[in-house]
């Protein structure tokens, strides 16, 4: 069976605002159920919705960074459906005159590079949250707390061909919400969503048939999104060489992605785009957006993650392996870049945080922002060790003592009487004291049994109780035993 | 007049059911209604021009900053089917079995 698979993206991304799109009610996660409600985004009789101007900056933001032409004139449709987490019955969004049109993404796998165009951006609210009642009452609960808040919804063309390129899409996505500072991208909370239609170009004698489109829902991470994919490519196959039914007999229909059976469920049957009766929010005026706003905006973008990656490999000369780890998440980067301002080597840099700090940060799953080490304070111990005052393993045992408890390398350095002695005469006397008490060793490597150092070496550190320095003791040990 | 077929689309879209002896009553009903509203497709419009930005006010918004929100009393008076801090609804199935 031959068949191209074609899917298409719809990414919703919730703004971190400080207020709701069309009232005051503070825009956060979670929270007591239904305390961050009021008569607006309960959808009572008679409130006014008013448009919060920075969910229409954040979306010429979004739009700008992904290359897409700003409307100078867009407005608000409302979107009808009945559903109990929608409470006026409809949802203020964007239907023919969208803020954002035509931009571009380039998406990369391990299949190569493919340029994905967006069709769209628009502004929209989200709804309240569902919880069935598991009480046999055939009841539910529903808390409005996230009714309301602003969202962007990204749609892609159909451009992707794979289910690796719709992962990667999102995950690109994911990455430059999160670099322009508009969303927190959190998808464990849904501050990332994504929804993708699928069906496949079926190949038969010279004839090409679609079968039927499908929507995904429910996929809550990048592994999510390509495993559903995965499997409704295998299904939709199936489907086809059983059934042999195309896009024009059986329409479009929903489907939701089951993570513990790793399966897609059938759910409603989606409405045709007439059923939602679309037509202007006639609470809203338009929106004219002038070519001085767009500009000022566009000046707040900043680098996205290409620019910063390129940047990080040519100019910095780091590995695309270490780039990657750096670059994924903004705050990192930001954090290894404030480190180099103070201790301008990037490779070592780069090292130290990709080693022990990712180490220290997985083990005790913290975030970046969450760390207590200040990039000032990674630079300072850095040069510790470059100066010579602590040895590599000396630095080691600092930094987890530094991370526990917010300190400066140096404080750490001098109240435990870290440093390490470098100094020729301390050292010279350290030495000779060592040889002095152990002249079998010393015998022995000179009389050709080179490994005795090795031993000579340990009874140094210990002697120095660790803080002599391996490479000049070692350097002062050869010469003292050859003289 | 509306035809069964739109009148029961309607029906199902907002998820309303009535009985065999209303559904003439309210199709009728409707039907006076939809004729009412048409009477609107006799005034000439081709005159006039679609863009909305040129003869009506844009841009009422407001600056990104948190209020209040409604207390919980105010809510509990405002819903009877208020509990534990939650709105009760008739729950809506959302998966289907799959049709073979």
């Amino acid at each position: 069976m031959k068949y191209d698979v074609i899917i298409g993206c719809e990414v919703h991304v919730q703004l971190s605002t400080k207020s709701k799109a069309f009232c005051t009610c503070r825009n956060v996660f979670g929270g007591e159920p239904n305390s961050r409600v009021c008569p607006v985004c309960l959808g009572l009789p008679g409130s006014l919705p008013v448009p919060n101007k920075e969910h229409i900056r954040s979306a010429i933001k979004a739009g700008r960074a992904l290359g897409c032409s700003i409307a100078p004139l867009t407005k608000f449709d409302r979107k009808n459906y009945m559903y109990p987490d929608l409470p006026k019955a409809y949802q203020i969004s964007q239907y023919d005159m969208p803020i954002c049109n035509n931009g571009m993404l380039t998406v990369f796998t391990q299949e190569g590079t493919r340029d994905i165009r967006i069709l769209r951006i628009h502004m929209e609210e989200d709804t309240g949250k569902n919880i069935h009642a598991d009480d046999g009452s055939h009841e539910s609960y529903v808390d409005y707390n996230r009714s309301g808040t602003p969202l962007l919804e990204i749609v892609s063309e159909p451009d992707m061909r794979s289910p690796a390129e719709a992962a990667a899409f999102v995950m690109s996505i994911h990455e430059i919400m999160q670099y322009l500072e508009i969303s927190d991208c959190n998808m464990e909370e849904g501050s990332l969503r994504c929804d993708a239609n699928i069906n496949l170009w079926v190949y038969e004698e010279e004839k090409k048939y679609a079968t039927p489109i499908v929507e995904i829902k429910n996929m809550n991470s990048f592994k999510a999104i390509q495993a559903a994919l995965e499997y409704e490519v295998q299904r939709q196959a199936d489907e086809w060489q059983n059934h042999r039914l195309t896009r024009e007999a059986a329409g479009k229909s929903t489907r939701g992605w089951n993570e513990a059976s790793g399966k897609t469920i059938l759910q409603r049957t989606k409405e045709e785009e007439a059923d939602y009766r679309y037509f202007p929010e006639p609470d809203l005026k338009p929106l004219s957006i002038s070519a001085d706003l767009i500009q000022s905006i566009e000046k707040t973008i900043g680098e996205l993650p290409k620019e910063k990656r390129e940047r990080f490999m040519h100019q910095l000369g780091l590995s695309e392996t270490d780039t990657i780890v750096l670059t994924t998440e903004k705050a990192f980067a930001d954090y290894f870049e404030q480190i180099l301002t103070h201790y301008p080597n990037p490779k070592k840099t780069a090292n130290w945080l990709l080693g022990e700090v990712k180490k220290y940060l997985n083990a005790g799953n913290i975030s970046i922002s969450d760390f207590r080490t200040t990039p000032a304070h990674i630079a300072e111990l850095l040069l510790l060790q470059e100066s010579g005052k602590i040895s590599g393993k000396m630095a080691k045992d600092v930094f987890i003592k530094m991370a526990a408890t917010g300190k400066a390398a140096q404080e750490i350095v001098s109240a435990e009487g870290l440093s390490q002695i470098s100094d020729r005469g301390e050292l010279e006397k350290i030495v000779i004291e060592v040889i002095a008490a152990n002249p079998g060793s010393a015998d022995d490597y000179r009389n050709g049994k080179l490994q005795a150092i090795k031993f000579l070496m340990g009874q140094v550190m210990k002697a120095s109780k660790g803080k002599a320095n391996p490479q000049e003791a070692e350097k002062l040990l050869s010469e003292k035993l050859s003289s | 007049m509306i035809d069964d077929k739109t009148f029961n689309a309607v029906l199902g879209l907002c998820r309303f059911s009535i009985s065999g002896t209303e559904q003439e009553h309210f199709k009728n009903q409707i039907g006076d209604i939809i004729s009412y509203v048409e009477k609107l497709k006799e005034i000439d419009t081709s005159h006039i021009d679609p863009d909305l930005g040129k003869t009506i006010t844009v841009n009422d918004l407001r600056d990104d900053a948190p209020g209040e929100s409604l207390i919980r009393t105010k809510l509990e008076e405002l819903s009877p089917h208020f509990e534990n801090g939650f709105f009760r609804v008739p729950q809506i199935i959302e998966e289907m079995e799959e049709k073979k």
